[in-house]
């Protein structure tokens, strides 16, 4: 991301808002009888009060400057994260509830808590095992088994 | 009566404390673990709500939205850094009372003013149940779409961010909750073709991604593999004196609860100001809190050793958080409009069993109501005790476990709460697209509870402005016909002017100084 663009990375952020308001806005407009009404009414209001929000923050961005870059490191293991977030919520909708969780936790604990291979894989053992036994069999919910067709599941 | 006998009983029964002591340990426990809160507490509970019925997981909320403030004063008393957002001002005197040795004397002080705040806001509600059915009768379709209007405006105002920020972020809101079928016509508007997106955005999947991913998210990445668990102060000699003698312990405790019923003013003055404000929808309490601080300060005799480690600064930040949250409970039991993000997840659980936000959420289950009032009562003075009496063992136990280990716990729970919701693992879908609107919005300003909430009322917001309406038979004056919807338009146009006055002071005062400081260049 180019300098330019990280300091106008909020104002941009008011854009995009203001641009889905003005789309949900838009979209409304073909919707039959009184159920576009609101969200049309909302919508037009939003995206005006979006678009005043970035132009302060512009005039505040050209007084005050912006905000000091994370380091990169941060950046990364930010990025890493968010891709974590993805894989788990990808995971536990394939994989199901148990086998999900202790996969994503194991690499969770690996990647980000700096446990070596084994302790990673029992931690998420044990946290799969404690929703397995607390949710699944004390509890008796049918816990989410998996969308993926895998023969141990 | 008959209701508040049979909460009791309910209430007394053995899975009813069993509850009761379990959400309060929870809460304690997520309450001293600095940035979390009551709310992912309540989130983390809330998987087991589905298989409870409506009293006890009321038994279990509730106790969880009153304890978590008395554990996070512990936290801001011992290291300095808030346990949550709502005990921000007790670490001004409390930590400096922590760093002269007098820790426990500040934790009793904290207790105990949250004991007697916490009651005394219980008292507030308790006698304002008579006319809350009454009080609900005076809103009509027209007068509820004012009042939410209210909560919105009154959210984006006095929060810490800009303005425009907050009346967007609720604008954003309302228009997620326009997404499923037309709450007027039953249309289904802007789902393509999905039918999972028919009901709407489930509210469960929102709470959990809003709050809690993004909360992990921050946790995760402020500790790295290696992170000190240890805080700052937890080796220092204060905290050996405080934890080592159980001699000092015992009377630096009596002191400080001697201490808070000593000093009537504040804890009566923050309960009663942070009371008010948290009646106020969706102001919560960070706002109650610093206000009932302020006034108290403002209004001693003798305000040289406020921040220096003055324990009526402890009373009455303590006093005045937990007050705020009978305040809260106000609008929620009367009118079914959340006075807090807390309160909207109680609310939440009322909708997951059924029962629609609305005067009915009141009238129609007086008995929950007890409930409520009694485990939040109860769930009070159990924390406190169990502060005083374990408390710095407790924290040495709890912040033994770095954030980085929590952090995945809370998602996987959360996630968890999602699929067993509704058991559609399509929701988890909702919740990452949730999780990352509130990663955006915390990173960018826009208030994420102001998105909750809005959300959370929108189709309440939309069915009172078509019935409002058509009451009115399509002029807009119904709006403004009754004086109930009157002093609401009042308190609106209210709130706006105080917000101007207070920019055109600040930018005043900003002008003066650069003056000065030009004249003295010169």
């Amino acid at each position: 991301m180019s300098d330019r663009l990280q300091r106008y990375e909020a104002i941009l952020a008011a854009l995009a808002l203001a641009a889905v308001a003005a789309l949900f806005a838009y979209a409304a407009g073909g919707l039959r009888g009184d159920a576009g009404r609101f969200p049309q009414l909302v919508g037009g209001i939003t995206a005006a009060l979006a678009l005043a929000e970035a132009l302060a923050r512009a005039l505040a961005a050209r007084a005050y400057g912006a905000p000091p870059r994370s380091p990169r490191a941060v950046r990364w293991r930010a990025a890493l994260l968010l891709a974590w977030f993805a894989g788990t919520l990808a995971g536990l909708y394939l994989l199901g509830v148990v086998a999900g969780t202790a996969l994503c936790a194991a690499v969770y604990f690996r990647l980000f808590a700096g446990l070596r291979l084994l302790p990673a894989l029992a931690g998420g053992a044990t946290l799969a095992a404690f929703f397995y036994l607390g949710f699944g069999l004390m509890a008796g919910f049918r816990l989410h088994p998996g969308t993926l067709p895998l023969p141990w599941l | 009566m008959d209701a508040l006998w049979s909460a009791a009983l309910i209430v007394a029964s053995p899975g009813g404390l069993t509850l009761l002591v379990a959400g309060s340990a929870l809460a304690l426990v997520m309450g001293i673990l600095p940035g979390l809160s009551s709310t992912e507490a309540m989130i983390i509970a809330l998987p087991f709500t589905f298989a409870l019925g409506l009293n006890d997981s009321m038994i279990l909320m509730s106790a969880i939205y009153a304890a978590a403030f008395v554990g996070g004063a512990l936290t801001s008393i011992l290291f300095g850094v808030p346990g949550s957002s709502t005990n921000l001002v007790t670490q001004l005197d409390g930590y400096p009372l922590h760093r002269q040795g007098r820790t426990l004397y500040a934790v009793a002080a904290a207790a105990g003013a949250s004991v007697v705040g916490g009651l005394l806001s219980l008292a507030l509600v308790v006698a304002l149940l008579p006319v809350m059915g009454p009080l609900s009768l005076l809103f009509g379709p027209a007068e509820w779409f004012a009042f939410v209007l209210l909560g919105l405006v009154v959210l984006a105002f006095s929060g810490s961010g800009s303005v425009l920020a907050g009346l967007v972020a609720a604008g954003l809101g309302l228009l997620m909750s326009t997404i499923g079928l037309s709450v007027i016509t039953g249309a289904p508007r802007f789902t393509f073709g999905v039918t999972d997106l028919w009901g709407g955005i489930p509210i469960v999947a929102a709470f959990v991604g809003i709050y809690p991913l993004a909360e992990a998210f921050g946790m995760a990445l402020r500790d790295g593999p290696g992170a000190a668990a240890a805080p700052p102060d937890a080796t220092g000699p204060a905290f050996g004196a405080a934890t080592g003698a159980g001699q000092i312990g015992a009377g630096q405790i009596g002191e400080g609860l001697r201490d808070t019923l000593r000093h009537v003013h504040a804890w009566s003055l923050g309960s009663l100001v942070a009371w008010i404000v948290g009646v106020i929808p969706g102001v919560g309490g960070v706002l109650a809190n610093f206000l009932g601080y302020a006034l108290v300060r403002e209004t001693a005799r003798d305000r040289s050793r406020f921040g220096q480690g003055d324990v009526r600064g402890v009373i009455a930040s303590e006093a005045a958080n937990n007050a705020s949250a009978g305040g809260a409970l106000v609008p929620t039991l009367a009118l079914g409009i959340p006075g807090s993000l807390n309160t909207a997840i109680l609310l939440g659980v009322f909708m997951i069993n059924g029962i629609e936000p609305g005067a009915n959420v009141f009238a129609g289950n007086l008995e929950v109501t007890w409930v409520i009032l009694i485990s939040s009562a109860v769930a009070t003075v159990l924390a406190s005790v169990v502060v005083l009496a374990a408390g710095w063992r407790l924290l040495a136990a709890i912040v033994a476990v770095p954030p980085v280990i929590v952090a995945p716990v809370v998602v996987f729970l959360g996630c968890l709460a999602v699929l067993l919701a509704r058991g559609n693992p399509f929701d988890l879908v909702f919740a990452g697209a949730m999780g990352a609107l509130g990663l955006a919005c915390k990173r960018y300003g826009f208030s994420r509870i102001s998105v909750v909430i809005a959300l959370m009322l929108g189709g309440l917001v939309e069915s009172s402005y078509f019935q409002a309406l058509a009451i009115g038979r399509g002029a807009h004056g119904v709006f403004f016909a009754s004086v109930t919807a009157q002093a609401i338009w009042a308190c609106i146009g209210l709130t706006v002017l105080l917000h101007l006055l207070r920019v055109r002071a600040a930018r005043r005062g900003r002008l003066e100084g650069l003056a000065r400081r030009g004249a003295d260049d010169v």
